[in-house]
């Protein structure tokens, strides 16, 4: 009796397996991890495993088996206009790729080129590709250079467009939400600060994929181990590493961070002391009741009406005062007035300012008269104000969170930081933007202006205690000049 | 619908359920009047930012004292779901690229001016009125006037009446709860005398797209046990059908004859449970336009009450066939009261003829499901209707008003076709 056709299809970002013999499911669990599936009569498998189940049934079935799912076309990329010469180390992050199952991890420092490497890899390897990124000026700017160094017009995939072509950028939720239907329709996957990929949410878009070439680039992988142990089985293993420290001097600008502490005027330094005794006074009031009370919980008991309404309101009240606290910090009349005074100093010199929210990147922007990059902004516009500002049209470019991972600006040797998150990740992104390499050999300065006697001092300080602020790579600490 | 960070629950740990945040007469009597007020900020807000409305809004609330921020975001978004607002994306971005080039040249603008820098606030703004002809009032209105907060309100839908907004926000909290769940049971029965909820309910199941088990209780067939999720829930618990599970619930509540439980899995994995039924009293929004002939059934409905056949009783949608993750109800069953023959009915109305083939395809599928079959086409049918039926091997009449049910019955018992 000729044995049963097995078939598989792709069904909404998993493999449906029809037709294995028990023998033959057995030893596919040693390969591929499976479940059956009762609802349809199948076993079922998420499509990452899609390249390693055909490899398998080629070898155990080489012509009984059905694989219903088209192949990725071929791409011609008829343009390739701009070949560019890899650098050596862009060369060996290529090699190691190839040479190491075509799926892994490349870790490069901002502003090495991890694009470039990316860019030459889609070349090689022509065929479909989805490239995700994690904010939409970088899906914007990942097309501007496929078009231009591979010559293909690429789809789009998010910020309301829905345009799916051989070559496609689109951020990280859309690749998770749309994975189930965009899974067969690439066989590489560029994952762009692939840092991005560890939610539980966001694994979807690796997982649902049927891609069998994974690339994954970072400027700084997950020192947890849990979380790079998700990218190496998503994506694949580390292939390639280089540090900031080998970096800097090298292909990056050196650089000084320059801490700029400024004074609450009398009024706000009066109104902060005010708000900072209100959340004393309601930590201590509910260590009184609970001794190991953290402040985290308020975030919970602001919500909990129903089981004290006036605990609850006492505790939206403190959080109330904390945002307060962070906006007086952030607002703060001096830093506007530091802020104007380095636009003097630096005058003629192109500029990124990063705040720490939307509001005062506006109220910055309406008082300097320059441009702001927020999320509102329609695509045209934000390639308006970058390619102004890379032509030198606009002085200064003033951004929230947009800017802060990999969203390529143009040899910026000055930046300035207004508050803004304590987390290292971000502290190194933002650094990045100033490390660009220039013609000249002056070096990037990032300025840093905190309000004194706040918490943004502190803030400031965890953000120093990592590596890339603290030490150059001869080993000395940089200037921290006042 | 709202979004999850507008999600407001209890947790009960003891009994590992989860409780959507619910407003009752009984205990939330005083919410009405708030939504009054609410609502009347919307209804002559035009003209108004976003921002400020939600400001309004949250001060109405809290005047309460006991409304939680959640609560607060989540009436926002529900008064601005009914709201329409300004985009002006057009006008504030060309307006912000005409006053940040024509500035470029004025950089930096200086609070004094001094030897090197001429342009102060004052001088710097002159110049971009001049250069835009608008006051600086109206410029800082309309720069950001595209920034979501800052839109402004066009239109609201004043028939919205404070029990409706209350009514929503009790719907939204639940279906709120839903995104989180990884699975969802329901348990729909047909009540003796009542309308059958099963096509309702299929329908619902096929428009939210779900994978679903469908099994009929032995000791009770006129009970349904369905088990919905999506395909990749068989891998591990996922909540990418949150959303899915959310919109049936909404179709659901237009019906009765349900009880739901859902399979919830908190941010940190505890796995709890959320139970919602027809009976909890949450309002529902109907179904998109139905695909049944309502009339024809209501005319077929009345053909036999007329004149009914002895011993036989007309249900209405009494029975699911399942096969695989294709699902059918037929619109009627004929039922013996003594020796529990059936026939089931299904009337193929004037439509499509993509729709017609797809019918006959399910007919096709089902048509060895049950023992008897009766099809009825119009009483004059299209060359369409017959042909795409040629190739159903059921018995089948055409449907006329003075006809006696008890033909139907013969010709479904002789397997007549005509």
């Amino acid at each position: 009796m000729s044995p049963t056709r097995i078939a598989v299809d792709f069904h909404e970002g998993t493999l449906r397996i029809t037709g294995l013999s028990s023998a033959e499911a057995q030893e596919l669990s040693t390969l591929v991890p499976f479940v059956e599936d009762h609802r349809d009569a199948c076993l079922r498998s998420d499509a990452m495993h899609a390249s390693r189940l055909k490899h398998w049934l080629t070898q155990v079935r080489p012509r009984s088996f059905e694989w219903r799912i088209e192949s990725a076309p071929v791409l011609h990329m008829s343009g390739q206009r701009r070949r560019f010469a890899l650098r050596e180390d862009q060369e060996r992050a290529v090699t190691a790729f190839e040479s190491g199952g075509c799926r892994g991890l490349i870790q490069m420092p901002t502003g090495t080129g991890k694009t470039v490497v990316a860019i030459d890899l889609i070349r090689r390897f022509a065929t479909s590709t989805l490239v995700v990124v994690p904010v939409r000026d970088l899906m914007y700017q990942w097309h501007d250079r496929i078009v231009d160094q591979l010559g293909v017009d690429a789809g789009l995939i998010g910020d309301g467009v829905h345009r799916v072509s051989p070559v496609s950028v689109t951020t990280y939720d859309s690749a998770a939400i749309h994975m189930p239907r965009l899974g067969d329709r690439f066989d590489m996957l560029v994952f762009d600060e692939v840092h991005h990929l560890t939610g539980p949410w966001r694994r979807d878009a690796a997982r649902m994929s049927l891609a069998s070439v994974r690339l994954g680039l970072s400027a700084t992988l997950p020192t947890d181990s849990n979380r790079l142990a998700t990218l190496h089985e998503l994506v694949g293993p580390t292939l390639y590493e280089q540090s900031i420290n080998q970096a800097a001097g090298h292909t990056l600008a050196d650089y000084h961070v320059r801490r700029i502490a400024v004074k609450l005027a009398p009024e706000e330094q009066r109104r902060y002391d005010e708000l900072s005794r209100q959340v004393q006074r309601f930590v201590a009031d509910r260590r009184d009741h609970e001794p190991h009370y953290q402040w985290e919980e308020t975030f919970h008991l602001a919500g909990s009406h129903d089981v004290d309404p006036e605990v609850a309101q006492q505790a939206d009240a403190a959080l109330r005062a904390s945002r307060m606290k962070r906006s007086l910090e952030e607002h703060a009349a001096a830093k506007v007035r530091v802020l104007e005074d380095l636009f003097r100093l630096h005058a003629g010199e192109p500029m990124i300012v990063f705040t720490g929210s939307n509001v005062m990147a506006r109220k910055l922007s309406l008082r300097f008269l320059v441009p702001c990059l927020l999320s509102h902004c329609a695509k045209k516009e934000r390639r308006e104000y970058l390619n102004g500002f890379a032509a030198g049209r606009f002085p200064v470019l003033i951004a929230n969170r947009v800017l802060d991972e990999g969203v390529d600006l143009p040899q910026v040797k000055t930046a300035i930081v207004m508050g803004g998150m304590s987390s290292s990740r971000q502290a190194i992104q933002r650094l990045g933007r100033v490390l660009r390499r220039t013609q000249d050999d002056r070096k990037a300065v990032l300025y840093e202006i905190v309000a004194e006697g706040t918490k943004e001092v502190m803030r400031s300080r965890d953000r120093r205690r990592n590596d890339a602020y603290r030490k150059r790579q001869d080993g000395k600490r940089v200037s921290e000049g006042r | 619908m709202l979004r999850s960070e507008h999600a407001l629950k209890r947790l009960d740990f003891d009994r590992n359920e989860v409780h959507p945040d619910r407003l009752l007469r009984q205990t939330h009597g005083h919410y009405r009047r708030a939504a009054v007020s609410c609502i009347a900020r919307y209804a002559h807000g035009r003209g108004s930012t976003r921002e400020d409305l939600h400001h309004e809004v949250e001060a109405i609330l809290r005047r309460l004292g006991d409304c939680p921020p959640r609560r607060i975001a989540a009436f926002c978004k529900l008064l601005d779901d009914a709201s329409e607002f300004e985009t002006a994306s057009g006008r504030a971005a060309s307006l912000r690229r005409r006053v940040f080039e024509f500035a470029a040249e004025l950089h930096p603008v200086v609070s004094q001016v001094d030897g090197l820098f001429q342009h102060d606030i004052e001088s710097a703004r002159q110049k971009v009125m001049d250069h835009v002809g608008m006051t600086w009032g109206e410029i800082e209105q309309q720069f950001f006037a595209d920034v979501i907060e800052l839109q402004r309100l066009s239109d609201f839908d004043t028939a919205l009446t404070a029990e409706q907004l209350l009514a929503r926000y009790n719907v939204a909290q639940t279906q709120a709860a839903l995104y989180r769940a990884t699975r969802v049971e329901l348990h729909v029965h047909v009540v003796s005398g009542q309308p059958s909820p099963l096509k309702h309910v299929v329908r619902a199941i096929k428009l939210s797209g779900l994978m679903h088990r469908i099994t009929q209780f032995k000791q009770d067939p006129a009970s349904y046990h369905v088990v919905l999720d999506g395909p990749a829930a068989v891998l591990r618990g996922s909540t990418r059908y949150g959303v899915r599970f959310a919109k049936l619930l909404a179709m659901l509540l237009a019906s009765k004859g349900w009880r739901l439980r859902a399979r919830i899995q908190l941010p940190k994995g505890q796995p709890m449970t959320l139970h919602v039924s027809d009976g909890d009293g949450l309002r529902g929004e109907s179904l998109p336009a139905a695909e049944m002939d309502s009339e024809w059934e209501r005319d077929f409905a009345a053909c036999w009450d007329k004149a009914p056949v002895e011993g036989w009783h007309l249900h209405r949608e009494s029975q699911i066939f399942v096969e695989g993750q294709q699902v059918f109800t037929p619109d009627f069953e004929l039922r013996h009261a003594r020796d529990q023959k059936s026939i089931h009915i299904e009337l193929v109305g004037f439509w499509t003829p993509e729709y017609l083939s797809k019918k006959a395809a399910t007919l096709e599928r089902f048509g060895d499901k049950a023992p008897r079959w009766l099809i009825f086409l119009p009483k004059s049918p299209t060359p369409e209707q017959r042909s795409a039926m040629n190739g159903v091997n059921l018995p089948i009449l055409t449907f006329d008003k003075r006809q006696a049910p008890s033909r139907w019955i013969a010709a479904a018992l002789r397997g007549e076709v005509t």
